[in-house]
């Protein structure tokens, strides 16, 4: 029977609650110092645009995590391991892959890393674990919501009502060539941009999502609560894209981004922010209702017509680079 | 036998100046005389018919001769998935979700408020589910207990007669909560894996730790995973139909209870009694301690 408990790893603080848990594992091991906005913007996670036809709030959420995280990380440098399982009915052998992801847990606990799981406590989010009881059966963690969450007993690892068993460990961190590194991260983001499938049908990503997200103010089956979470999500995804290609413009010797393209990313930042601010999210249990609908529809497409541009400059700024 | 072949048989009755009555009708198709009497209400305001009683020919008959049964008919299934239909709209506030609601309502003989041209948006739904929600919403306004069979979650079939308490939904799934008399203990139940049921004459058991809003439509913290555990020993004898949270076991003052949020817990703990103590978990204790010392602090220097 043992414990050990992280003093000192903070609570995920960013919306984007896979990039916080991240940046909260790396704050405490020192692996690797890195602003939020750099972290967001480098690993690719900034440009990450995803909706549901009918906004709700699994847009951001709904990717391949394992691969994508695991070569989101790569890009800065930083190498990890992940397990991911879906928890399916009848599934014979998960009790053991249970087993084996708790002790995947309490070694990186043992070596001093908190651990990325999937929803730590009743809130949906990504989170971290900071500690493990054996005599209590309980693992100490670490959420968007509250400073001090209840413990994960161990028998509900893995089990929520989106029953993922999702244990990411951040194992070591090497240096990545910093024109690499933005190189990786713009390339990816023209790709998301541009992606025409993802995932599923109800599902869009990049420009599509714009269109998708337009098409659903004016439907019925409209998600007042998922736009809500939505925006706020993604205001601050822009908010650090904006900064991001801001300091790349900046840093990079390679890439030339102009003027113009920064200033559509500050526009692009202040609009999603401004969206959020009129539609706020108010947590989990109350739903702000979206009104203006005709005029928010607007205000994306303006929105999507610079995201175009800033996309077609980017692709433009890597090909005269090469 | 279904109400389709009792509305023919009357309507031939009536056609042919047999003059069926409750008895007759009641008698020729083994049902009750309130059965009877519902086929007659339901041919009256839901299909139109002219019929009224004639007390010189001791049974009914058609005020209009030239009277004719409508092309199409609506079994009782049917008729409750139409009911089912009406309720899962009426969730909906869009204008056209609601004439549906009416609609629906209306075509399942509840209702008879006027529908206007309506769009119909495309929703899935088994017509199995349907029956089994009329069950068990009937089981619940009737204060009843239900026995049904059900397939869980690991595909094992088993008998249940089960309190029904509520019906709500998550994502496209409609589920119910009640008390399992086989498990002895509160249960969620998806309405879709659930097979034969049936009211059963016995008054629902009511379950002192249910809580209605913890089940409610498409809410995230709907639970499925195992409960925390403590032990709580009072210092006053306590009632156990007033703890709101599910008793394990108990031995004299001490109480093992199961609970899923601390924060509701402790919560209830002051509101019940200041004297209790938390024998265990550990975690628990630190969080009563941490909250009492946030409490001080805010008041700290604070006049009472």
């Amino acid at each position: 029977m043992s414990s050990k408990v992280l003093e000192g790893v903070k609570r995920v603080g960013l919306w984007n609650s896979f990039m916080g848990s991240v940046k909260a594992v790396l704050e405490y091991t020192n692996m690797k110092n890195i602003e939020d906005y750099m972290l967001m913007g480098s690993t690719g996670m900034a440009f990450r645009f995803v909706m549901k036809s009918n906004c709700d709030a699994s847009g951001p959420t709904v990717y391949d995590w394992a691969s994508e995280h695991f070569t989101m990380l790569d890009r800065i440098g930083i190498f990890s391991d992940i397990t991911l399982l879906f928890r399916e009915q009848g599934l014979n052998t998960f009790k053991l892959a249970q087993v084996s992801a708790m002790e995947k847990i309490k070694k990186a606990i043992d070596n001093d890393i908190p651990v990325i799981i999937w929803a730590p406590s009743s809130v949906m989010e990504f989170g971290i674990i900071s500690g493990y009881d054996d005599e209590q059966r309980v693992f100490f963690v670490r959420d968007v919501c509250e400073d001090e969450p209840d413990p994960l007993l161990y028998d509900n690892l893995g089990i929520s009502m989106i029953p993922y068993l999702y244990v990411h460990v951040l194992e070591s961190c090497i240096d990545v060539a910093q024109e690499k590194m933005f190189r990786s991260s713009l390339v990816y983001g023209i790709k998301e941009w541009n992606k025409k499938f993802h995932v599923s049908s109800s599902y869009t990503c990049g420009n599509a999502a714009y269109q998708s997200t337009i098409d659903a103010l004016s439907s019925e089956r409209f998600n007042d609560f998922g736009f809500c979470y939505c925006m706020a999500v993604y205001a601050q995804s822009k908010e650090f894209l904006a900064e991001y290609i801001k300091e790349l413009s900046i840093r990079s010797k390679e890439i030339k981004i102009p003027s113009k393209t920064v200033e559509y990313c500050m526009d692009i930042s202040d609009g999603f922010r401004e969206i959020s601010m009129r539609t706020p999210f108010l947590g989990p249990k109350k739903v702000h209702k979206v009104d203006c609908k005709k005029e928010l529809a607007l205000y994306l497409k303006q929105l999507r017509e610079k995201e175009e541009y800033v996309m077609k400059s980017l692709e433009k700024a890597i090909g005269s680079a090469n | 036998m279904g109400n389709f072949h009792r509305i023919q048989w009357i309507d031939g009755a009536i056609k042919e100046k047999r003059y069926p009555c409750i008895k007759t009708i009641s008698e020729q198709f083994e049902i009750s005389d309130r059965q009877a009497y519902r086929d007659i209400e339901y041919m009256k305001y839901s299909l139109g018919a002219p019929i009224e009683y004639s007390a010189k020919e001791k049974g009914y008959l058609y005020t209009d001769s030239t009277f004719t049964l409508p092309s199409f008919f609506i079994s009782e299934e049917e008729k409750a998935a139409l009911k089912f239909l009406s309720i899962q709209y009426s969730k909906i506030k869009e204008e056209s979700s609601q004439n549906l609601a009416r609609l629906f309502s209306r075509l399942s003989g509840q209702d008879d408020e006027n529908v206007s041209q309506i769009s119909i948006p495309f929703y899935q739904f088994s017509v199995g589910n349907a029956k089994n929600f009329s069950t068990v919403q009937s089981a619940i306004s009737q204060d009843k207990k239900l026995d049904m069979s059900y397939v869980n979650y690991q595909g094992i079939f088993q008998q249940r007669t089960v309190s029904p308490y509520k019906i709500f939904k998550n994502g496209d799934r409609y589920y119910f909560v009640g008390y399992c008399h086989l498990k002895q203990d509160l249960r969620v139940f998806r309405l879709d894996r659930a097979g034969s049921m049936a009211v059963r004459e016995e008054k629902r058991y009511k379950c002192p730790y249910y809580d209605p809003e913890k089940y409610v439509d498409d809410m995230t913290y709907f639970e499925y995973i195992r409960p925390y555990k403590c032990t709580i020993e009072f210092c006053e004898e306590m009632d156990e139909q007033n703890i709101k949270f599910k008793v394990t076991s108990r031995n004299g003052k001490r109480y093992v209870i199961e609970f899923f949020s601390s924060h509701d817990l402790l919560g209830w703990l002051f509101t019940v009694s200041s004297k209790f103590k938390i024998i265990e978990p550990v975690w628990l204790k630190e969080k009563l301690k941490q909250k009492i010392k946030k409490i001080f602090s805010m008041n700290e220097g604070e006049p009472l």
